[in-house]
């Protein structure tokens, strides 16, 4: 699968995966990092629906310098659904499926190396927006008068935890747009269903289900990233998370090998 | 050798028959045409051999392995489909070094091919800047990457200026005569009649015609060409001659008469009975494309039929 993934990654590192993808995820990280920092009072500050708000005492926990990056985790995700769902989709949309088919005719191991080539651009994004987060935090900090004392306790184990916790969450986020894109096979349709269900569908339903939300993607896949909640522990949310992943990955992968190439 | 054979092979798409038990044998090396209308199939065939699509009924081989097993042919396969497809924001070189990686194929091949095709110089550049014939060239660049025993290219001369085609035709030409089968599906019958030995006419998915180039149009029977002296007299000597029996038709200011080169004083006889006398009287040789349009019953090359339906074959 090695040349496979070679293919993949070689376009993966265009300009416009970079910074679209790399660049766009750290950047948001980044902002969302210092809106929370400039935001949070004594009680609470910024809060998404659905999760839990920021406070300074959340800031000033040994993890708080990945309480922005938890808080905006499923905006963070989205980056990623996208990211996957172009790269899916414009192989159809571009007619370039045709070639890589017609070079490599065993779809498994075409479909096996894009998902490690994207599974492996998705980890770099998450370890360089956890790096700047690291290098960004400890100044802002200090400039809203947030003590940063406690971020030195097991630093390595906060730092370990938080990368792996946001790097599944945003690879769970990404085998949904591979299957949006696999799926539609358009790249604007594609970022459409992506954004319509995490913006539109998932919120309606987190307002009618009331506790029910929990078992929702976007629900589970925020509880990998914040490392479990109240409502739900990692391990339950993990599960329930690659329980999504593994049914959209088989409905993608099969659809992907036996669909004729009309494109 | 036998490249390609295909046994009642059949693709509907829906209540659309694309392809209808099409029995075909293409043999190599050498340079072979694919033609026929719009719509007649072609572009079914050439998915169904690269692995593409799969057959409704009806087997293929190429290279004597089964089109169900594309893998064990893919490497000895190069080729373009419909438009060349690539992503726009890659430069040519890195689409190319794309495409190799998966072929396993070295950067220096890249290198080649983009020479071969003459686009070494701007390789550096964003695909989205280039015209639809420099597409093409990168296109025809990808199908050789793998320096394959079969080329199969769809519409090579898309988009190229004049001299672009000559060149492509020379290409194609030099290819065939390296012991290589080359596949053209064009409906430019002077590109297919300059470049190629043989040639497969297929219409509505099935097969009308497959051999070599001269075998067809000697199929069209010979027929002999005259001109009266005076231009006014044209109809007049059509109409003569169909009064005797011969099968006339006007074209321009001259008549074709179907009949063997033989008859042609028979010909002239019948025209001076006539009170009319010929200024040109000549064998004639019927074009590739006259008889292309005979056997496809088109005019356009396009044969605009609706979609054929299985309720019509039933």
């Amino acid at each position: 699968m090695l040349r496979e993934f070679r293919c993949e990654w070689t376009r993966l590192m265009s300009r416009n995966y970079i910074l679209g993808g790399i660049g766009l995820m750290a950047a948001l990280g980044l902002v969302v990092t210092f809106i929370v920092f400039f935001t949070a009072t004594a009680d609470s500050g910024v809060t998404m629906p659905g999760g839990p708000s920021v406070s300074v005492s959340t800031l000033e926990a040994p993890d708080g310098m990945f309480a922005g990056l938890k808080l905006a985790s499923n905006m963070w995700g989205l980056v990623a659904l996208v990211v996957w769902a172009i790269f899916a989709s414009s192989d159809y949309s571009n007619g370039l499926i045709r070639l890589l088919v017609q070079a490599q005719p065993n779809r498994l191991r075409l479909f096996g190396g894009k998902v490690v080539a994207l599974v492996l651009f998705t980890c770099v994004a998450t370890l360089a927006t956890t790096l700047l987060v690291l290098i960004a935090s400890p100044p802002v900090a200090g400039a809203t008068g947030i003590s940063a004392e406690a971020w030195r306790t097991d630093m390595a184990q906060t730092l370990l935890n938080g990368y792996l916790h946001l790097t599944l969450a945003a690879l769970m986020w990404g085998f949904v747009g591979l299957f949006v894109g696999v799926m539609t096979r358009s790249t604007g349709l594609s970022i459409a269903v992506g954004i319509g269900y995490l913006v539109v569908f998932e919120m309606v339903l987190t307002l009618l289900l009331d506790s029910g939300a929990k078992w929702l993607p976007g629900s589970s896949f925020g509880t990998v990233a914040a490392g479990g909640t109240d409502d739900m522990s990692f391990a339950t949310g993990l599960m329930v998370a690659v329980g999504y992943v593994v049914v959209t990955l088989v409905i993608a992968t099969v659809t992907f090998r036996r669909r004729d190439i009309t494109a | 050798m036998s490249v390609i054979r295909t046994d009642k092979l059949s693709r509907h798409f829906g209540d659309v028959i694309a392809l209808r038990e099409l029995d075909l044998e293409l043999t190599g090396p050498g340079v072979i045409g694919l033609v026929g209308p719009n719509g007649s199939g072609k572009s079914t065939l050439i998915r169904l051999l690269l692995g593409l699509i799969r057959p409704t009924s009806g087997g293929a081989t190429v290279f004597d392995s089964p089109i169900s097993h594309p893998g064990r042919y893919a490497h000895r396969v190069g080729a373009l489909i419909e438009s060349p497809a690539f992503v726009p924001s890659l430069s040519a070189r890195t689409n190319l070094r794309s495409l190799a990686r998966l072929r396993g194929i070295s950067n220096t091949r890249v290198d080649e091919v983009l020479a071969i095709v003459g686009l070494l110089d701007r390789s550096k550049e964003p695909v989205k800047r280039f015209s639809l014939g420099m597409k093409q060239r990168l296109g025809i660049a990808a199908a050789l990457l793998p320096d394959a025993e079969l080329l199969v290219l769809d519409e090579p001369t898309n988009g190229l200026d004049p001299a672009g085609i000559v060149e492509m035709r020379q290409l194609l030409r030099s290819l065939g005569d390296q012991a290589r089968t080359v596949i053209v599906s064009s409906h430019l019958l002077s590109e297919i009649e300059a470049a190629c030995d043989s040639l497969a006419i297929v219409r509505f998915g099935q097969l009308l015609f497959s051999g070599p180039l001269a075998d067809l149009v000697s199929q069209a029977g010979e027929s002999i060409e005259i001109a009266p002296e005076h231009p006014a007299d044209v109809d007049g000597l059509a109409e003569a001659l169909r009064a005797g029996g011969w099968k006339a038709s006007v074209v321009l200011d001259e008549v074709h008469v179907s009949a063997p080169v033989s008859r042609s004083a028979d010909v002239n006889r019948a025209a001076a009975e006539a009170g009319i006398v010929l200024r040109v009287l000549r064998p004639r040789e019927a074009s590739l494309e006259e008889v292309f349009l005979r056997m496809t019953g088109t005019e356009t090359g396009d044969n605009g039929r609706p979609a054929t339906k299985l309720e019509e074959v039933a």
